[in-house]
């Protein structure tokens, strides 16, 4: 061990060597240079040992790890079925089976309808009463941009939304996405009978509006004062977007996560979904 | 969280998670400091903790029981931020260390009395001065003074944690000091809480 290193060991409490401990210290007495070394080490030490005090980990970040965790432990244990990967590898293996070819034909033709706009507009017309979340969404945004409903709490950063949301009790995780032309603006929390509910707003650089409201989907679970067709859940668990235009204003709900997601916006269907759905990840 | 998910029931999974938590969870505070210091940003730390859990948990099926869980940790952590978080992140320039080794010598030449290193320039400095010239140390030295410096980890456990051995410990951690030192010595000059006599000298 080089002898500037045994000094840096010294200073860490690091050597046993009773001799080597002794012969250390007389040299740190004596040599001018051996102890401006032993000064250097010790000082950058207790520097950093007292600037940087051991910091508790955020409950809001170990609610979050220990809920993401729990929510995959105990929502998706059993697999009943195998995933896409097997079943493909299953047909492979029988290609050129004709049973199989006419059940992969059926599949196609069933997934089709699901992804047209026809049935997104269905979808969009079941949705009626004040506890739809869809109409609740589309109705809040109206207040929005009639200047009805004001922001509670107001950032451009959007971890800071998010944080704001899980402070003030919203009990599910939230997304709220950095958008490259969109700016958050803040942060709006409903109530339905104690469950706080989340709204995000951003502005863009035209001064259009875009609302993203989010709920998590247990929450519309028998629920009489928010809810969704049963249609339209099984259509975006099945990873469907709902896209409506609706004179100047768009609206869009999916499933992201465990989240039902509406987003809202007075600028264009197109724009909203190259300029904010491809960030929404 | 999906490689458990296709082979696991949900009484193996509710137990994977019961040993996960008893194992791993209580070393959230030590991976969160660390990932504080490595990033230098709070969001930063969030994010990269919640990966390592993330990820942990996800292959906890393959930590070996009864060796040490916080050095396996320490490891996903710092695989994390090599992989994920520091692709995406503009690295600061780091000083050389070359640079430091003459800037030491110059000080060596100059004779200069101990008292030097005594006196309490560093102590006007700003955390925020501290934490920057930490972050512009180069990593590996970096991660060491960290553990050992913030952590308080013994050169055996940091030697766990990063996967070198013991020796190469203490020599990093001997020239990050230095580097260290270097940095705020040039910090606490700027802005006039040190003696203008010496500077960092850089190399022709």
């Amino acid at each position: 061990m080089e002898l500037l290193e045994e000094i840096t060991s010294f200073a860490d409490n690091e050597l046993k060597d009773p001799v080597v401990i002794g012969r250390l210290k007389k040299l740190i007495r004596q040599d001018e240079s051996i102890r401006a070394e032993y000064l250097i080490q010790s000082r950058i030490k207790n520097l950093l040992n007292e600037r940087f005090a051991h910091q508790a980990v955020p409950d809001y970040l170990t609610d979050r790890i220990i809920k993401n965790i729990y929510k995959n432990t105990s929502d998706k244990p059993i697999p009943t079925l195998p995933n896409k990967e097997l079943i493909i590898e299953r047909f492979l293996k029988v290609r050129y089976e004709f049973t199989s070819l006419v059940i992969l034909l059926f599949i196609l033709l069933v997934s089709i309808p699901f992804n047209s706009e026809k049935t997104s507009e269905m979808l969009a017309l079941q949705q009626t009463g004040k506890a739809n979340l869809l109409v609740q969404a589309q109705n809040n945004f109206y207040d929005i941009i009639r200047g009805k409903l004001n922001l509670h709490f107001n950032s451009s950063d959007p971890k800071d939304v998010i944080k704001y949301f899980y402070n003030k009790g919203v009990a599910y995780t939230t997304v709220v996405p950095r958008c490259p032309g969109w700016k958050v603006e803040g942060a709006v929390i409903s109530e339905i009978d104690g469950i706080k509910l989340a709204h995000s707003i951003y502005k863009n650089s035209k001064g259009e509006i875009l609302y993203l409201y989010q709920v998590d989907e247990k929450m519309l679970n028998n629920n009489p004062k928010l809810c969704l067709t049963g249609d339209l859940c099984k259509y975006l668990n099945n990873g469907g977007a709902l896209k409506i235009k609706d004179k100047n204003c768009s609206f869009v709900m999916l499933k992201h996560s465990r989240n039902i997601v509406a987003i809202a916006s007075n600028t264009n269907l197109e724009n909203v979904e190259t300029s904010f759905l491809t960030y929404l990840k | 969280m999906r490689a458990h998910s296709n082979t696991l029931n949900k009484r193996e999974l509710e137990k994977l998670y019961t040993e996960f938590e008893k194992e791993a969870l209580p070393h959230m505070n030590s991976l969160y400091n660390y990932a504080l210091r490595m990033t230098g940003s709070e969001d930063d730390a969030d994010d990269l903790v919640q990966e390592t859990y993330l990820k942990a948990f996800r292959f906890f099926d393959k930590f070996e029981k009864g060796t040490n869980c916080k050095a396996w940790l320490f490891r996903i952590l710092k695989n994390s931020y090599i992989n994920d978080y520091r692709k995406h992140v503009k690295e600061p320039d780091k000083i050389d260390y070359e640079d430091i080794q003459n800037f030491y010598e110059t000080i060596k030449s100059d004779e200069v009395e101990s008292k030097h290193y005594e006196q309490d320039a560093f102590s006007n400095l700003l955390d925020d001065d501290i934490s920057k010239a930490l972050t512009e140390l180069p990593e590996d030295f970096r991660t060491v003074i960290i553990l050992s410096d913030i952590e308080g980890f013994t050169y055996d456990e940091i030697a766990d944690f990063v996967d070198i051995p013991v020796g190469t410990v203490r020599s990093r951690l001997h020239r990050a000091r230095k580097m260290l030192y270097a940095l705020l010595f040039d910090y606490a000059k700027d802005k006039g809480f040190a003696p203008k006599k010496l500077s960092k000298r850089k190399t022709t």
